[in-house]
C-alpha cells in the first residue's frame, strides 16, 4: 500500500541559461486545460493510437500500455459533458477532476501566473480520468503510471525559446479516499502550481536513496527548499495544511543507506545548524510564518522569491536576500527562523544564515541562554517494542486530549476502549467469488 | 546574422543539456493509498447488427461489506442505456454480482472522446474494515501518514459519506474489452 505522492517536476528539461546571468522576466503565461481519458489497456506492442488525439502511454511494468484520448477543455460544461454530463453521477475521482478545474480558475491562481518564470511560456493542466482503472490488482502500476506531476519542457519556435509547464492531476494519489479525494486533488494542484513558480535545480541525490521524501525528512538543501516552497503555495489556498507541516516535525526522518529510515526527536541533536533548513516542513513553515506575521507578508515573500530565484535556491540564501530586501523585517524574520528551528541554531549560525545587521544582532542579544546549546544526539524514536498483535482485534480508544486512536493492542494507560469486529476480508460468508449467472439487466 | 542565430541555438541547447545533467526532477513525497473497496470489470460485450450494445459487468467487493449499492448508467450521446437503475442492499466480502446492460443507438453523433457506456456504483464502504486495514503497521509503517488515512476514514465515516466508482466501456475500442 506504500506509494508516492506528487511526482513533481518530473522529467524536466530546464532552461538555465537565463538563470546564470539574469533575473527571469515575469510575463503572463498562457493557461490551457486538457481532459484526458483512458480508453484502452493492453500489451504495449499491440496498442496503437486510433485517432490523432490519442496517445499510447506505456506502463512502468514495461509490458502494458494505456490508450489515452485528450480533448482541450472549453469550459466547465464541456468538461462535465465529457465525463457524462450529470454531476450527480460522477465518480469520486471524476468529481475531483471537476473540483480541480473549478479550483484552478480561481482569481488567486490568475494573480500568481505572472510569477511563473518564463520568457514566453505556457502552462497546461491535464485532468486525467482513470475511471475503471483504479483496481490495483488488475492495473498494478496505475498509481505510478498516472501519478500527479509537473513537467517543464523547453521548445524552440521561430527563433525563440519557450518554456512550457504541464501539470497532471489524475487522482491516482487519492484512490479509495471517497469524497475526500476532491479536496486532496485540489491541494495537489496547488502544490504542483507552486513548483511551476520555482526554478530550483534539485541535487542529483537530493531525495536520498529511495528517491521519495517525507514532509519531515532531512533531504538536500535545494530539494527541501523546492518542496517547502510548493507546500507554502499549497498553504496559501489551504491554511489548515500548516498544521500538518507542524505536526510532522515533532520528529525528523533520516534515511539509511541500507533502506528505511531512522526517526529522531526533532531537537534530539541529530540535526544541527543549517541542516534544520534541509527539512521541507520547516521551510514551508518559515515561508508561511513570514507571510502571515509580516504586514503584507505574502506579497513580500513572493516578491523576494521571484526577484532572487535561481537554480541554486535554498532557504539560507532566501532568508539572506529577504532581509536585504526588507531590512525593517529582519528582527521578525530572525524570530521566525529561531522558532521554527526550535532554538537550536547558535548565534553564529543564525548570523551565517541571515547575514549581519543591527536588527539581527539585537534579536540575538535578546535570546538569552537558549542559544549556543546543541543537544546531544539521541537514539532513534522508532526503536520501539514490537506491538503485541492480536489478529482480528482493533482497539478504538480516546486519549486524554480527546484524540481517537485505533491500535492493535489495548491502550497503554488503561483508557476505556471498544473493540472492532473481525477483519471483514477474512469473513468468507457463504457466497462464491465466482460471478453468478443472472437474468439479463438485473442484479442478482 | 543567421549563423549567430544557430550559434545561440546551439549554445542554449548545450546549456540546457548540461543543466539537465546536473539537476534532477523533484521526487515523490511518500504517501499511502487506501486499500481497494470495490472492483468493476467488464466480463463481455457485444454489438449486434442493429447497433444494440450488450455488456456484462462484474461488481465485486474487495474489502468488507459494501452496503446500499446504487448501480447507475450513463453514456455518450449516440447511445441510450435502457437498463434501469438497480439497487443492492449488501455485497459481502469477496462476493461478486453480474450486471447486464443494454444500450441502443440514438442516431446522434458520439462525443469528442467517442462512444461509451458508463456503469457506476454508489455505495457505503465498510469503514471498520478500512480502519482495520490501514491500522496494519506492516503495510503502513509511517505513523504520521497512517494517522492521516485513519483521520480521513473516520471523517468519512462520521459524515456517512458514500463512495462512487465506475467503469467506462468505449464501444469503438477493442482495448476496453477485457
Amino acid at each position: 500500500m506504500k506509494t508516492r505522492i506528487i511526482r513533481s517536476p518530473g522529467y524536466i528539461l530546464i532552461l538555465f541559461l537565463f538563470l546564470s546571468f539574469a533575473t527571469i522576466p515575469l510575463a503572463a503565461v498562457e493557461m490551457s486545460i486538457t481532459y484526458s481519458v483512458i480508453t484502452g489497456y493492453g500489451k504495449a506492442q499491440e496498442l496503437k493510437p486510433a485517432s490523432s488525439n490519442e496517445t499510447v502511454v506505456k506502463s512502468e511494468d514495461g509490458q502494458n500500455a494505456y490508450r489515452v484520448k485528450s480533448v482541450k477543455i472549453r469550459d466547465e460544461a464541456h468538461l462535465l459533458q465529457l465525463m457524462g454530463g450529470n454531476e450527480s453521477e460522477l465518480t469520486d475521482l471524476q468529481r475531483g477532476l471537476l473540483e480541480t478545474y473549478r479550483f484552478s480558475t480561481q482569481q488567486k491562481f490568475t494573480d500568481l501566473r505572472p510569477r511563473v518564470p518564463s520568457d514566453n511560456g505556457s502552462m497546461n493542466l491535464e485532468l486525467v480520468d482513470i475511471t475503471g482503472y483504479e483496481d490495483k490488482e488488475r492495473y498494478p502500476k496505475i498509481s505510478q503510471d498516472f501519478w500527479p506531476q509537473r513537467e517543464r519542457t523547453l521548445s524552440y519556435d521561430n527563433g525563440t525559446y519557450n518554456t512550457h509547464s504541464e501539470i497532471r492531476i489524475s487522482g491516482a494519489n487519492c484512490i479509495g479516499y471517497g469524497p475526500e479525494a476532491a479536496r486532496l486533488m485540489q491541494t495537489t494542484y496547488a502544490h504542483e502550481f507552486g513548483h511551476a513558480l520555482d526554478l530550483t535545480s534539485i541535487e542529483l541525490d537530493g531525495y536520498g536513496f529511495d528517491d521519495a521524501h517525507y514532509l519531515n525528512e532531512k533531504t538536500g538543501a535545494k530539494a527541501s527548499f523546492s518542496e517547502g516552497f510548493a507546500n507554502f503555495i499549497k498553504a496559501l489556498f489551504f491554511p489548515e495544511e500548516e498544521n500538518s507541516y507542524r505536526n510532522s516535525v515533532q520528529t525528523v526522518k533520516i534515511e539509511k543507506p541500507e533502506g528505511g529510515y531512522d526517526t529522531y526527536p526533532i531537537a534530539g541533536g541529530q540535526i544541527t545548524g543549517e541542516d534544520f533548513l534541509h527539512i521541507e516542513a520547516i521551510n514551508a513553515l518559515i515561508f508561511t510564518r513570514l507571510a502571515s506575521e509580516l504586514p503584507n507578508g505574502e506579497k513580500l515573500v513572493l516578491d523576494s522569491f521571484s526577484k532572487h530565484q535561481s537554480n541554486d535556491n535554498r532557504m539560507a540564501l532566501f532568508l539572506k536576500n529577504f532581509i536585504k530586501d526588507y531590512p525593517e523585517h529582519a528582527s521578525i524574520a530572525a524570530q521566525i527562523l529561531d522558532r521554527e528551528t526550535f532554538g537550536n541554531l547558535t548565534n553564529d549560525q543564525m548570523r551565517q544564515i541571515m547575514g549581519r545587521s543591527a536588527a539581527v544582532d539585537s534579536y540575538l542579544n535578546s535570546r538569552g541562554g537558549q542559544s549556543n546549546s546543541v543537544s546531544k544526539p539521541t537514539n532513534p524514536t522508532n526503536t520501539i517494542n514490537p506491538p503485541v498483535h492480536k489478529p482480528g482485534t482493533i482497539y478504538k480508544w480516546k486519549d486524554e486530549n480527546g484524540d481517537w486512536h485505533f491500535t492493535d493492542s489495548p491502550p497503554p494507560n488503561g483508557e476505556e476502549y471498544k473493540t472492532l469486529k473481525s477483519p471483514a476480508a477474512t469473513t468468507s460468508g457463504n457466497e462464491s467469488d465466482k460471478a453468478p449467472d443472472s437474468n439479463p439487466f438485473s442484479v442478482d | 546574422m543567421q549563423i549567430y542565430k544557430y550559434k545561440l541555438q546551439l549554445l542554449l541547447t548545450l546549456l540546457a543539456i548540461f543543466s539537465f545533467g546536473h539537476s534532477r526532477a523533484t521526487a515523490d513525497q511518500l504517501s499511502y493509498l487506501f486499500p481497494t473497496n470495490i472492483s468493476l470489470r467488464i466480463a463481455d460485450s457485444s454489438i449486434d447488427s442493429a447497433g444494440r450494445l450488450q455488456l456484462s459487468v462484474i461488481i465485486e467487493s474487495k474489502l468488507g461489506n459494501l452496503s446500499d449499492l446504487e448501480i447507475y448508467f450513463d453514456s455518450s450521446k449516440d447511445f441510450k442505456v435502457i437498463t434501469n437503475l438497480r439497487t443492492l442492499k449488501l455485497l459481502k466480502p469477496q462476493s461478486a454480482r453480474k450486471v447486464r446492460v443494454l444500450a441502443i443507438k440514438t442516431g446522434n453523433q458520439p462525443d469528442e472522446i467517442g462512444s461509451w457506456v458508463k456503469v457506476g456504483v454508489k455505495y457505503s464502504p465498510d469503514y471498520q474494515a478500512i480502519l482495520q486495514a490501514v491500522n496494519n503497521t506492516d503495510e503502513y509503517p509511517d505513523q504520521f501518514e497512517r494517522q492521516r488515512l485513519i483521520d480521513i476514514a473516520q471523517s468519512n465515516e462520521q459524515a456517512k459519506s458514500r463512495y462512487s466508482d465506475a467503469i467506462r466501456f468505449f464501444a469503438d475500442k477493442d482495448g476496453s474489452k477485457e
